[in-house]
């Protein structure tokens, strides 16, 4: 019974991961909507937040079966 | 305008060369011989201040006389500024190959549209801060009238942006809180900064917003464009609810002024005077006679700011 639970449970934290993944990708696509020609009034004020995306863009491209970066403005790799 | 000091921050707006920074200077002179700390800013890309004191001022809090420091922003050089630090932040976090490139990408957004512009807001909003710290009172002398309704309108922009931005974030963060029972992470960087950004930017609206900390005059000519750009500007302002309560009437012709010629201008001259009462009756209205000679030095200062108080 209880490796039922732990097997649902399992499956539970992956659906839980992939809508937090999402949820993050959606926000990188935000912060670099200028790049992607979708106005962005503050794309100036969000040069700040690169430090703190720069290492999950990566992760993201990577993990979209892209071996280099996509977008001609952000090159990671 | 007595009753400006006892605000904390004054704006001069208005067309360009109708003497916006003959007014604030005036202005801020005469603040200054009242006894309040103050700083004049120019914001104006044209920077005159140097001219009319005649003095050297730079980006930072220069003191002309007792209680009067002046300071003129350089939006290029703010905007290289934050792009140092923003690259700085970057390398610690970055290996040195990335960086490299990363640099030639910042580079390329610095130079976007509107960099300039946000750089100038950033700077106006730190300063405002300083009303907490450093001075009695702030008067800004800014550029044109249109820049300066969309800097007021960016912070409006900006918050709503920040917010949708921050509730994205702590969605992430509660999800992984409560269905992944992970403990939340002691910081998320992104949501440090993003935080830090609407605070500055709520705060400076606040100010700004508040009739009681700040005022905004406008300065005009009777003549026809700046009335009508006048005209154009207050609805505006008013749709953001900025406190506008006094329009300066500059460069009126004397009344001991005579001659046919200056006669004929005169009686058109009446005519705009008219047009600016009843138009803008429900603002007060100053008005500064047209001198003899160019504002330059503080005698002429002076004698502009005995027809502002």
């Amino acid at each position: 019974m209880q490796g039922y639970e732990e097997l649902f449970y399992v499956r539970y934290r992956r659906e839980i991961r992939r809508e937090i993944r999402n949820e993050e990708d959606l926000f990188l696509l935000l912060c670099f909507s200028e790049m992607l020609g979708l106005p962005n009034p503050v794309s100036y004020y969000t040069l700040e937040l690169y430090p703190a995306i720069y290492e999950r863009f990566h992760e993201w491209h990577t993990r979209m079966g892209m071996e280099r970066s996509p977008l001609d403005d952000i090159r990671c790799c | 305008m007595k009753h400006y000091l006892q605000r904390k921050v004054v704006f001069f707006g208005g067309k360009g060369g109708v003497g916006k920074t003959t007014t604030s200077s005036a202005f801020a002179l005469r603040a200054a011989d009242h006894g309040k700390k103050t700083l004049l800013v120019s914001t104006d890309p044209a920077h005159n201040l140097r001219d009319i004191f005649e003095r050297q001022v730079g980006q930072e809090p220069t003191q002309l006389r007792e209680n009067l420091w002046a300071l003129e922003i350089d939006p290029h050089h703010e905007s290289h500024r934050y792009i140092a630090s923003v690259k700085e932040n970057l390398r610690k976090v970055v290996s040195v190959q990335m960086m490299n490139e990363i640099e030639r990408q910042i580079d390329i957004a610095h130079v976007s549209p509107g960099a300039d512009e946000s750089a100038l807001f950033d700077r106006i909003v730190e300063i405002i801060q300083w009303i907490e710290t450093d001075f009695d009172l702030i008067v800004f002398d800014t550029a044109p009238t249109g820049h300066t309704l969309r800097l007021l309108s960016l912070p409006e922009l900006m918050g709503a942006w920040v917010d949708s931005m921050l509730s994205r974030r702590q969605k992430v963060m509660s999800m992984r809180e409560t269905w992944l029972e992970e403990a939340a992470p002691a910081e998320d960087p992104i949501y440090e900064i993003l935080t830090a950004r609407k605070l500055k930017f709520a705060r400076a609206r606040e100010v700004i917003l508040n009739a009681k900390l700040t005022a905004f005059s406008f300065v005009l000519t009777p003549e026809r464009l700046p009335i009508a750009e006048t005209t154009r500007a207050l609805p505006v302002l008013q749709k953001y609810q900025v406190p506008v309560d006094t329009l300066v009437v500059n460069r009126v012709i004397p009344d001991e002024a005579d001659g046919e010629f200056i006669r004929r201008r005169r009686e058109q001259e009446r005519k705009y005077l008219t047009e600016i009462e009843q138009q803008f009756s429900r603002y007060r209205i100053v008005r500064i006679p047209m001198l003899e000679q160019d504002v330059a030095g503080l005698e002429a200062l002076d004698t502009i700011a005995g027809h502002l108080f």
